[in-house]
């Protein structure tokens, strides 16, 4: 708990009601509908979605049985588990949730953060339109404040089909994808020497902490590398999402980035992540996660993001 | 965070004397006097702010988005385990993380609780999970080599550089963990909003690293 004078609490309460008012109004407008997610998580369930998650960061609870359960940690994967079973082939559903997530620092205190997300389910069209409107749709409510952020976007497929290529076992890819995910650049040349990776994957790691800014940076930069398939998909993907962005939005807030990667495990295509400087973690996480309908065992198209609501909150109150 | 000015936290003490070797060979440190009692220095040329910190507490402030760039022991990232990336092994401060004790000290008996002393107990702790160990860990700031001599412990976690202090002591090195060197680190919103000027530093000291290994 910090100590804020009573005003500076209320002041702080008042602008996270009005943000939330502006969100919940542009969202019902868009035709989004409300949802309350679960507050308790399974343990075992969580775990099986998320395997990189450390324990130790989640907060638990025993109920009477002896069943473990988390506090959730993220909502993403509470929807995973609650609505997609019962979600019907074919339709679509785009919701909103305002809520609170739970994590315990590394000091065993126990930390509540409130998010702000929207989840698009299904698609009407094609999974890049609904791209599209997603991650236009979040641009749009970052915008309805004056605030300094930035976005990066990434798509998983990418990383994806590098790791399917080069094969490792299960162990060394947890390692490398937590180097990856930390940017690690001396860890990562270090893994390269220990393990046997083919000249191409080789060339493609090398350079994987260089592979953003523009589109047409990108793919200058990757010419001489041999791209299987699912790569050249994953270029294209990003390639068409640019292409409905606005061009100043573009050129001020958007950076391309291949070797963004999520330390949840449950992204398919699409990531991204954006960026506050009075803030020193994620203003924004969100992508397409494609999660398994477990009655049906078909993939449902399912791309969202979430808003950490008081980074957004203190950006806000900054710029007055 | 200011925009205008890149803030570098850098620690005192040991890897402190070898950071600013490192930089005065760059030419990135001109204003900081080593001797002077000053925590924060301002090198208005090229809008570069030094802050000098305890190296336990350099994750920290750029993990606190106070600093952009941090100059830290690897045994510290390890132990704070924080959400920063690690952009440089910097190549100076080398040493091990090493776990020692009295010569012939069965460190995996299973059935027996370790006892161990040492200033990373997270370190200690996720190590020894990982080998199914069961252990009991006793949090020290200081000459952890006492733990075995006194009998507070049955073994330390450590960093060793020489190892001339454990010889001292008659203990020796029982098994080495990892390597420990300097790393350069940031934080995600400064690796984003500060992206060009980082670039040019760590290319800057990474010509420098690659003319030292020549």
């Amino acid at each position: 708990m910090t100590t804020k004078s009573i005003e500076e609490t209320f002041n702080q309460q008042q602008t996270k009601l009005n943000i939330k008012r502006a969100f919940t109004d542009l969202l019902s407008d868009e035709g989004y509908l409300f949802y309350e997610p679960e507050t308790f998580e399974p343990y075992d369930a969580f775990i099986r979605v998320n395997e990189r998650i450390k324990p130790s960061s989640m907060v638990k609870v025993l109920d009477n049985t002896g069943h473990i359960l988390v506090l959730r940690p993220d909502v993403t994967t509470t929807i995973i588990n609650q609505l997609i079973p019962r979600f019907r082939n074919g339709g679509t559903i785009k919701l909103f949730y305002d809520t609170d997530i739970y994590a315990q620092s590394n000091g065993g205190v126990v930390e509540k953060m409130a998010q702000f997300g929207v989840e698009y389910l299904g698609s009407s069209t094609s999974t890049e339109a609904s791209d599209s409107e997603t991650v236009n749709l979040m641009l749009k409510l970052c915008d309805l404040f004056n605030v300094d952020y930035v976005v990066e976007i990434g798509n998983q497929k990418f990383l994806d089909a590098l790791f399917k290529q080069m094969a490792l076992p299960n162990e060394a890819l947890h390692e490398l994808k937590e180097i990856i995910t930390n940017k690690n650049v001396s860890l990562l040349s270090a893994f390269m020497s220990r393990h046997p990776i083919k000249v191409n994957d080789k060339k493609l790691l090398d350079m994987l902490f260089r592979l953003e800014g523009d589109i047409d940076d990108i793919e200058e930069k990757l010419t001489g590398i041999r791209l299987d398939n699912m790569m050249k998909e994953a270029l294209n993907e990003l390639r068409l999402l640019r292409s409905t962005i606005e061009t100043t939005t573009l050129k001020r807030k958007i950076i391309f980035d291949l070797s963004m990667l999520s330390k949840y495990d449950y992204y398919q295509g699409i990531t991204f992540q954006g960026f506050t400087p009075s803030a020193n973690r994620a203003l924004i996480k969100g992508g397409r996660y494609n999660p398994i309908n477990k009655t049906t065992n078909q993939r449902i198209p399912a791309i969202g993001f979430t808003i950490d609501m008081d980074a957004l909150v203190k950006a806000v109150n900054q710029n007055g | 965070m200011d925009k205008g000015y890149l803030t570098i936290a850098l620690p005192k003490g040991r890897i402190a004397k070898e950071a600013m070797i490192y930089m005065e060979k760059l030419g990135i440190y001109d204003v900081v006097k080593s001797s002077s009692r000053k925590l924060i220095f301002t090198d208005e040329v090229i809008k570069v702010r030094y802050m000098f910190v305890k190296g336990v507490d350099v994750v920290t402030y750029v993990d606190e988005g106070v600093a952009d760039l941090g100059v830290v022991g690897r045994d510290i990232v390890l132990e704070e385990g924080a959400d920063i990336y690690e952009l440089l092994d910097l190549g100076f401060g080398r040493c091990k993380f090493s776990i020692a004790g009295y010569p012939d000290t069965d460190l995996y008996s299973k059935d027996k609780v370790l006892r161990v002393a040492t200033k990373y107990p997270n370190v200690t702790k996720k190590f020894f999970q990982s080998k199914n160990q069961p252990i009991e860990v006793f949090k020290l700031s200081g000459s952890v080599e006492l733990g075995p001599l006194v009998g507070l412990s049955d073994v330390i976690m450590d960093i060793v550089e020489s190892g001339s202090t454990l010889k001292a002591n008659g203990l020796t090195v029982l098994e080495d963990i990892t390597d420990i060197s300097a790393r350069l680190i940031t934080n995600p919103v400064a690796y984003r909003y500060k992206r060009n000027r980082i670039k040019e530093i760590t290319n800057m000291l990474e010509e420098r690293l690659d003319k030292d290994n020549d």
